[in-house]
């Protein structure tokens, strides 16, 4: 019982159960707590939003959401479209491509706008220090969306 | 037989053969001897553990193995507590992807978010 070996081997199954114990333990802790909750719900829990920033806030998402959902569609459609004329090679420099290309754009551009007014105004029912990391956090996006742009 | 009840048993006999030997000459061998045994029952785990090291001796005192089991337990705990972290902050971000896909067109238009109409809170 006392050589080096079966210390060895006492010490990693010791070690070994510990980790899976503790780690199953908690990863069912996070997956329960994850698994019911709709984005919104995280986002409040995530940015320590009571219960009257949350009735206000969550009245800003619904008034914003057909607004994104419409343009979303304009976004995609107008996506779909350059795809097809991408795939085509006769279509390379018609003017269609170059019209499509700068519609894309402007959504684009009118999307970050939109979204940044958005999250401003969210950001401005919520405390000062919750906003400031809300509105770094969100902002970070904004290149992750220019770069699905340019696939 | 615990090392102290050990050591009294040896110095005990050691007791009694110096005194039935009293006459005798030559003495200093005869203690000797006597105080080695003593030692190697009386040795301290700290000798121990430097002599496992240098002689490769097979057996660990009992609070090395204890303090080795112990260790073992607080890293397997702290590492599975630092895991379980990694993996609450990668469920977070997949949660805030689909937050954002709720409130920005291109991420909507690129995510099936854009397929479920109205997105909630």
């Amino acid at each position: 019982m006392r050589t080096w070996f079966t210390t060895l081997i006492l010490c990693a199954a010791v070690g070994l159960l510990a980790f899976v114990g503790v780690y199953l333990w908690e990863k069912n802790q996070i997956d329960q707590h994850h698994e019911h909750l709709s984005a919104f719900e995280w986002f409040c829990g995530e940015f320590d939003v009571n219960r009257e920033q949350q009735l206000r806030i969550e009245a800003l998402h619904l008034a914003y959401f057909p607004e994104c959902e419409d343009h979303c569609v304009h976004y995609a459609d107008t996506k779909q479209t350059l795809a097809k004329i991408n795939e085509d090679p006769g279509l390379d420099q018609h003017p269609e491509h170059a019209k499509v290309v700068k519609q894309l754009a402007r959504l684009k551009k009118e999307a970050d706008k939109r979204f940044i007014d958005f999250i401003y105004s969210v950001a401005a029912e919520m405390d000062p220090d919750t906003s400031e990391r809300y509105l770094r956090r969100m902002k970070s996006w904004l290149e992750k969306t220019s770069e699905i742009a340019g696939d | 037989m615990t090392n102290k009840d050990q050591f009294d048993q040896h110095l005990d006999e050691a007791a009694r053969l110096l005194l039935a030997k009293s006459d005798q000459v030559g003495l200093q061998d005869f203690e000797r001897e006597v105080w080695a045994k003593i030692v190697l029952h009386d040795e301290r785990w700290t000798t121990r553990l430097a002599r496992f090291f240098r002689d490769g001796t097979v057996s660990l005192p009992i609070p090395a193995v204890a303090g080795s089991v112990l260790v073992a337990l607080v890293a397997g705990v702290f590492t599975a507590h630092a895991q379980a972290k990694v993996y609450g902050d990668s469920v977070s971000d997949s949660m805030e992807a689909r937050y954002i896909a709720t409130i920005h067109p291109v991420l909507r238009s690129a995510s099936d978010e854009h397929h479920r109409h109205p997105p909630a809170p």
